[in-house]
């Protein structure tokens, strides 16, 4: 018998949905509409897809979609005076090093240092207090004039972290002032401008610390429903106790993936 | 009873409170007063007002909008969409497209509402390549550009 497959399989692709080109047949105000529910990574994300994309998330006027996509974010800090909407939405919500690219994790450095960097790029990058005071040849005195993590105080050098560049940055300011009077007055609106800046970082690697209990706990808590279901399961087809308490649940059902579980019909 | 139009010359009945959903419908109404001729609706389709409609009809008896929205609902809009709506809006790329623009042109606040939430959800902890599949955005980035891009988001450069 001849089949009349091709011909059926032609009329099936001319029902198939049209293919929508969002970007360029939305019209804005239903865009900035759509764009007002997702967050700043999400942005971020989005302004790599094209270059009229990442032109636009990037000029001033889409400024008030960054503000209303951290406002989607419960608890999420303001953005740092020294940062970009991009760079901050990088640094908090992207799992890359800023440096390189690669994957990478959180370090308790992070938020005080300014940047994400993966553990190639800290060694490359991040100086402890004792080094940085010897860069700068005047002792750990001006240590306050530079962003950085100290949790033991910034007169504990060796615990202390800064970025090398951050360093060397206020090295090269210094070193182009010349009247005492004006270092001076330089030293002391630096101190104020690194405070403020410290004490935005605690309240960033807060948020990050947050964020990622919250996952875990979130995790866990799926992994406890999944091995519930696991033990639902065995009963229904007529296990009990003895039995169950026998089965190592945990190897089984491989509990601590992160997905759930798959719904088979029964 | 009210009559409306659709573009493919499809005429559909329905409860005055139905249709009044739509700000549109509801000022037209206004300003016609009682009449028993049809509202014509040029923008859109028979499919699409279809399924309009039967949003409508599940959603008449929900109490309007208030006008001021406070700013602490943003949080609490992001994300929640109903069930029923859920199942709803759970329809093809362009069928979704389409109830958009309808709802905007029609004024249907909240149907305009689920509808780009569904498309932010669509959006969220999606990367670069999945958006670009996602929306059809052809990407016209050299790889030396994309790989600047990768990395490009750091502090010192944007100074």
């Amino acid at each position: 018998m001849d089949s009349p497959k091709p011909k059926k399989r032609k009329t099936d692709k001319r029902e198939s949905p049209r293919k929508i080109c969002w970007l360029e047949e939305t019209p804005t105000d239903i865009m900035l509409h759509i764009f007002s529910h997702v967050e700043p990574i999400d942005l971020l994300n989005l302004s790599s897809t094209n270059k009229n994309m990442r032109a636009s998330l990037r000029a001033p006027e889409a400024k008030h979609m960054w503000v209303q996509a951290r406002a989607n974010v419960p608890d999420l800090p303001d953005l740092p005076p020294d940062m970009t909407e991009w760079v901050y939405a990088a640094l908090v919500f992207q799992k890359r090093c800023q440096r390189c690219g690669r994957k990478s994790d959180l370090r308790v450095e992070t938020a005080h240092i300014r940047i994400r960097l993966c553990v190639l790029c800290t060694k490359d990058c991040v100086i402890c207090g004792r080094v940085a005071s010897n860069l700068l040849q005047v002792g750990p005195s001006l240590l306050s004039l530079v962003p950085g993590y100290a949790p033991g105080g910034k007169n504990n050098v060796t615990h202390a972290r800064y970025l090398r560049r951050s360093v060397m940055e206020l090295y090269n300011e210094r070193l182009a002032i010349q009247p005492p009077a004006e270092l001076a007055s330089f030293d002391k609106e630096r101190h104020q401008y690194v405070q403020r800046l410290d004490k935005g970082a605690d309240e960033i690697k807060q948020f990050l610390d947050g964020s990622r209990r919250r996952h875990q706990l979130s995790l866990q808590r799926e992994n406890d429903a999944k091995r519930h279901e696991f033990v639902w399961r065995l009963r229904k087809l007529g296990y009990d106790s003895i039995d169950i308490d026998k089965v190592d649940i945990e190897y089984y059902v491989l509990v601590n993936w992160g997905r759930s579980l798959r719904f088979c019909c029964e | 009873m009210v009559t409306l139009t659709t573009s493919d010359n499809e005429t559909f009945t329905v409860d005055k409170k139905v249709a009044e959903k739509s700000v549109l419908i509801k000022n037209m109404l206004e300003d016609v007063g009682e009449s028993d001729q049809a509202i014509p609706l040029p923008n859109v389709t028979a499919s699409v007002l279809k399924k309009v409609l039967e949003w409508c009809e599940h959603h008449k008896d929900d109490p309007a909008p208030p006008e001021n929205e406070d700013k602490d609902d943003t949080r609490k809009r992001t994300t929640d969409i109903s069930e029923w709506d859920q199942k709803f809006i759970a329809v093809d790329q362009e069928m979704l497209f389409e109830i958009i623009l309808a709802a905007n042109y029609l004024d249907i606040k909240a149907l305009l509402d689920v509808g780009c939430k569904t498309v932010a959800n669509m959006i969220k902890g999606k990367s670069p390549e999945e958006i670009r599949k996602l929306f059809n955005i052809v990407n016209d980035f050299t790889p030396e550009e994309e790989a600047q891009i990768k990395k490009e988001n750091e502090w010192a450069e944007d100074r």
